[in-house]
């Protein structure tokens, strides 16, 4: 058996064996929650179709949230993986790189301005809001702090805090300006899955999903351009086209995760890095690896959210910065030692 | 020292107006004070009941009640960093009436520039019994603040008394739902909290400290509310039918029978006179064969079934 043929089995050993750590864990997450039902009675409930009210926890507010967990947990490492690549920026991240707060920015103006998440098959003006703010906000950063010729990764993060910080003032003031919704936007704001019904599922999953989709197709060019934009030339692509399609895919995914569960950072950073450790930094691989471990991370995060003060619940934000805050500085630190590093 | 510089600076800028702030600091012998502005709707609410609503030269944005507060100068928010001190200081008040929560700094820098401000207590029901007499005596309108009082205290005690006594098992499970993404409700420390006990009712979240918490639908469900109470707008208009509608909520208690009720929103919260309103409607929703649905005074749609 050659190298290559191992490391190919190796690879889907993993994965199979993620997927699998994935589908427990989902479903032992229906064990989990601030109403006590135990393992016995949940499978009697799930087995019969009497309605109940444990079985309407089970069904309407435990699953749906699940569904949500693993979707926009996918979603945000998918999105981080492709822009960490693009931007050959280990700490690349949808909510670093402003994306997010762009996402916020649109669904506020979109929920001031009273629109909803209606028209259709879930294209409607919320989502679209959100995806333009996070286009703009990322197209800005890339062009101050990835265009330039002696740009480096510091360059990147330092335009992306700052366009975040203007962003963020600006939610800040049409909240300020509208206060009557203030209460709304803020808690939608905190990010959170604890509301999240099938609606949600139903109308985020497939915007997600479709940003996820089309960065596994583009895996291999995205490996391509990481060698120079004349490997790219050779596979007969441009390489502007190609960054284009790039960004809009990873922008999809992370403002339709954005417009239904808010702003929750650090997933698109730590679920990557993870994978990396995995399966190596190969994109065809390590997307769906890191979008396996995105939506275990997030899942999990969730699982905590709802019991570690329950009946309270706590912003899952909150839990996801404590966990990769540290995480960021930590690489922050690796980075900067290593030859070759951050300047 | 950005404070101390912010200050001085409000101070020259206010200077027109501070010769009358001066010989309102003189206090007590002085004759009642004829320009109030006042910090907070519920003592705008207090002002207007005692027949005193021509005095009010300034109010914050959340003056609402009754209709004649909306057309008043507003002077910002009511909380610190809200208020505009050169708008209120422009209007050069005899007094001015603040509320103890969110309001220090501001008390605190009128105080140095001068303005006489009475600080009123105005979180609980009891308060508001206390926060009559004080404006009552501030405004030298302390027969009407008597009578008022002693009309809010009877018809509080009227309640209580209706309600006392009654077994834990005929007080009903109460779920008060201030928003609803995500799913927040009133604790015990909170004026609708108070309501609710005051009523006869049990809160769904007694256990739960801090006033305004998030709490998990799960546990909602479970615990199983018997009755549903709401203020009507969640930042947009909100209905009964749009309560029932969450998810599970149809196989609750207190949706099954029919027993979801909203008020206008600054009813049940705002520590003002018409706090005997809010307890008689909280009153009867939740006993309806013991409290009677007040009749006189209930603003059309205060409380909707």
């Amino acid at each position: 058996m050659s190298d290559r043929d191992r490391g190919r089995r190796r690879y889907g050993v993993l994965v199979l064996l993620l997927a699998v750590v994935l589908l427990a864990s989902a479903a032992g997450s229906l064990l989990v929650g601030s109403a006590e039902i135990p393992l016995r009675r949940t499978l009697t409930l799930l087995a019969s179709s009497q309605p109940s009210l444990e079985r309407t926890i089970l069904l309407k507010l435990r699953l749906p949230r699940i569904l949500l967990a693993l979707v926009v947990g996918a979603g945000l490492a998918s999105a981080g993986t492709a822009y960490q690549s693009l931007f050959s920026n280990p700490l690349a991240d949808p909510f670093v790189i402003g994306a997010s707060s762009g996402a916020a920015l649109g669904a506020t103006a979109a929920i001031l301005a009273g629109w909803g998440w209606n028209g259709g098959w879930g294209i409607g003006p919320l989502p679209l809001l959100a995806f333009g703010g996070a286009l703009a906000t990322v197209g800005l950063v890339y062009l101050i702090g990835a265009g330039g010729s002696r740009s480096s990764p510091v360059t990147l993060l330092l335009a992306g805090a700052a366009v975040s910080t203007v962003v963020g003032a600006l939610v800040s003031l049409l909240m300020i300006l509208h206060d009557q919704s203030l209460g709304v936007i803020f808690n939608w704001l905190l990010g959170g899955l604890s509301s999240a019904t099938w609606h949600d599922v139903r109308y985020g999953a497939p915007l997600v999903g479709l940003g996820v989709l089309a960065l596994r197709l583009l895996s291999r060019p995205l490996d391509a351009l990481a060698l120079g934009d004349d490997t790219v030339a050779s596979l007969g692509l441009s390489a502007l086209g190609l960054r284009l399609a790039i960004v809009v895919a990873a922008t999809v995914a992370t403002a339709a995760a954005v417009a239904t569960a808010g702003i929750i950072g650090f997933v698109g950073l730590v679920a990557p890095h993870a994978a990396r450790l995995l399966v190596g930094g190969e994109n065809g691989r390590l997307l769906p690896a890191s979008c396996l471990l995105g939506a275990l991370l997030l899942l999990l995060a969730d699982d905590a959210a709802r019991t570690l003060a329950a009946p309270q619940e706590i912003p899952i934000s909150i839990l996801t910065a404590l966990v990769g805050g540290p995480f960021f500085l930590l690489l922050l630190r690796r980075q900067s030692r290593a030859p070759g590093g951050l300047p | 020292m950005r404070t101390r510089a912010a200050n001085l600076l409000l101070g020259l800028l206010a200077l027109p107006g501070l010769p009358a702030l001066a010989g309102a600091s003189r206090a007590a012998a002085a004759p009642p004070p004829r320009r109030v502005v006042s910090l907070a709707p519920s003592l705008t609410e207090i002002v207007f009941a005692l027949g005193a609503g021509d005095r009010l030269v300034g109010v914050t944005q959340s003056c609402d009640y009754p209709a004649a507060a909306r057309g008043l100068p507003r002077i910002g928010g009511m909380t610190d960093g809200t208020i505009d001190l050169e708008r209120l200081l422009a209007r050069q008040p005899d007094v001015v009436l603040a509320i103890g929560e969110d309001q220090a700094t501001t008390v605190a820098n009128l105080r140095r520039l001068g303005a006489r401000v009475e600080v009123i207590e105005s979180q609980t029901v009891a308060d508001v019994f206390g926060a009559v007499s004080r404006v009552g005596e501030i405004l030298g309108l302390r027969e009407p603040a008597g009578r008022l009082r002693r009309e809010l205290e009877q018809r509080v005690d009227r309640v209580r008394t209706a309600v006392a006594g009654l077994p834990a098992g005929k007080r009903p499970r109460v779920f008060f739902e201030i928003w609803d993404h995500p799913l927040m409700t009133a604790s015990r420390a909170t004026l609708a909290g108070q309501l609710i006990e005051l009523a006869g009712g049990i809160n769904l979240f007694a256990d739960l400290s801090g006033r305004y918490v998030e709490v998990s639908p799960e546990t909602v469900l479970q615990r199983n509310p018997q009755v549903i109470l709401s203020p009507d707008h969640h930042g947009r208009a909100l209905s009964v039918d749009n309560l029932r509608r969450q998810p599970g909520f149809a196989q609750v208690d207190a949706v099954r029978h029919g027993r979801v009720h909203t008020f206008a929103g600054d009813l049940v919260s705002r520590p003002g006179p018409r706090i005997a309103l809010a307890l008689e409607l909280v009153g009867h929703a939740l006993h309806p064969d013991l409290v009677p649905l007040p009749a006189e005074g209930a603003p059309p749609g205060a409380a909707r079934h």
